[in-house]
């Protein structure tokens, strides 16, 4: 028996329909098999698509949140090069490629409140315990240090250890090359303490 | 007499939440921890700046949270965001590894509470004179919590205090931070970009 189920979050609203797998004991309630979905961005647009094309949706979508929580949004798609989101000017591009021939690729441009409005849509179908599907959930690791620094290089953060190593090199140099203060031997001085001395005592 | 350092107690990991991944703690770094500990209490502070009466609920979603045993008063949420060193009254003692993970999980449910505000901040949408009359109280608030509770001498709040009078964008980093760390996926989000820094 056909099974449908909704959740909204401002302006997306995802229906999702589908039927229990009952090869996998799935109660009369549960969605294992995804027949249909579709995504309604008030507003902006309405998507639809097989199983697979919701899977890299909330891939792509959870993957780049995770990037913007960090502050460092990326270009993000998935394998197949069908969705990809990147940061744009005043917000976020939603390019989505179709399968058929004839269709032009759709552009959506979101800003942060849609942005986070579709996430959190996304995060309540993840969550669903009624919704038995394998989802593509983004790992989520901690950004790297050096992604955060690669760009962000300032002479001004430097120059004060340049300033005390060359300080150090500086004193250092002229220290070596000081002329001794102890005073100068006469000549042959020298040679009277070592050798002519111990001679008159051998004598 | 050197100051003792603050940081994070270890020895309390039986009875952690268990929201940060064991293997982000192990080898934990001064730099690492204090910059957490920093953008924690930065967010609270943007949390308080949407509403001024936030902080009379931490107390309650503690509660509801469950974690009373962590924060039994606002007294013990105010202290353990005292380990801020940016705070003009900073708090060398050791912070218990369940307080950090309970001040993450109240930040996150308080962003779910106040979703709606931050939305009408982060929206491109509708009468530009009503949006920037609530982003200008947004920021002045912001501003004035800031010069209020941290040390305005450091080097950092100054650089935020810049941040802050140059562009929005520093605020709509915070606000979208919080924002995608509300929701059932928040919580994770924000755990696993706690120790990451703030552009």
């Amino acid at each position: 028996m056909k099974t449908s189920r909704s959740y909204k979050e401002g302006i997306a609203v995802l229906e999702v329909d589908g039927i229990p797998d009952k090869s996998l004991g799935h109660g009369s309630d549960t969605i294992g098999i995804l027949l249909s979905w579709k995504l309604t961005l008030i507003g902006l647009t309405v998507l639809e698509g097989k199983k697979e094309h919701l899977i890299n949706l909330v891939y792509v979508i959870l993957s780049y949140s995770r990037s913007c929580i960090s502050g460092l949004p990326d270009s993000i798609s998935d394998m197949a090069n069908s969705i990809e989101i990147s940061g744009v000017k005043g917000g976020h591009e939603l390019k989505l490629v179709s399968n058929k021939r004839d269709v032009e690729p759709l552009t959506i441009i979101l800003d942060d409140a849609e942005l986070t409005d579709l996430t959190r849509c996304l995060d309540k179908i993840l969550v669903d315990s009624y919704i038995a599907i394998n989802w593509l959930v983004p790992l989520s690791k901690p950004a790297t240090t050096r992604k955060f620094y690669k760009n962000s290089f300032h002479f001004n953060q430097i120059i004060n250890a340049i300033a005390g190593i060359s300080c150090i090199c500086i004193t250092a140099f002229l220290y070596l090359n000081l002329p001794s203060l102890r005073p100068p031997t006469a000549p042959g001085e020298e040679i009277i303490e070592k050798d002519t001395y111990s001679k008159d005592i051998n004598k | 007499m050197a100051k003792k350092q603050s940081s994070i107690d270890f020895n309390s990991a039986s009875k952690r939440l268990n929201i940060i991944n064991p293997n982000l703690l192990f080898g934990m770094q001064t730099t690492k921890w204090r910059r957490s500990i920093e953008k924690i209490d930065l967010l609270f502070l943007t949390l308080e700046a949407l509403d001024v009466n936030t902080s009379q609920s931490f107390e309650l979603i503690a509660r509801d949270l469950e974690i009373s045993h962590v924060f039994p008063n606002y007294v013990a949420i105010w202290k353990s965001r005292c380990h801020n060193p940016l705070r003009r009254s900073s708090s060398n003692s050791t912070l218990s590894i369940e307080s950090f993970e309970g001040l993450i999980k109240i930040l996150s449910s308080m962003s779910n509470q106040f979703y709606p505000r931050i939305r009408e901040l982060l929206t491109s949408k509708g009468s530009i004179q009503y949006r920037s009359e609530r982003w200008n109280k947004f920021c002045l608030r912001l501003e004035e919590l800031i010069t209020e509770r941290m040390n305005v001498r450091r080097g950092l709040v100054k650089k935020y205090l810049i941040k802050t009078s140059n562009s929005d964008s520093f605020h709509k980093q915070l606000l979208l931070i919080l924002a995608l760390s509300s929701g059932p996926g928040g919580l994770k989000r924000l755990s696993s970009s706690i120790f990451e820094p703030l552009l």
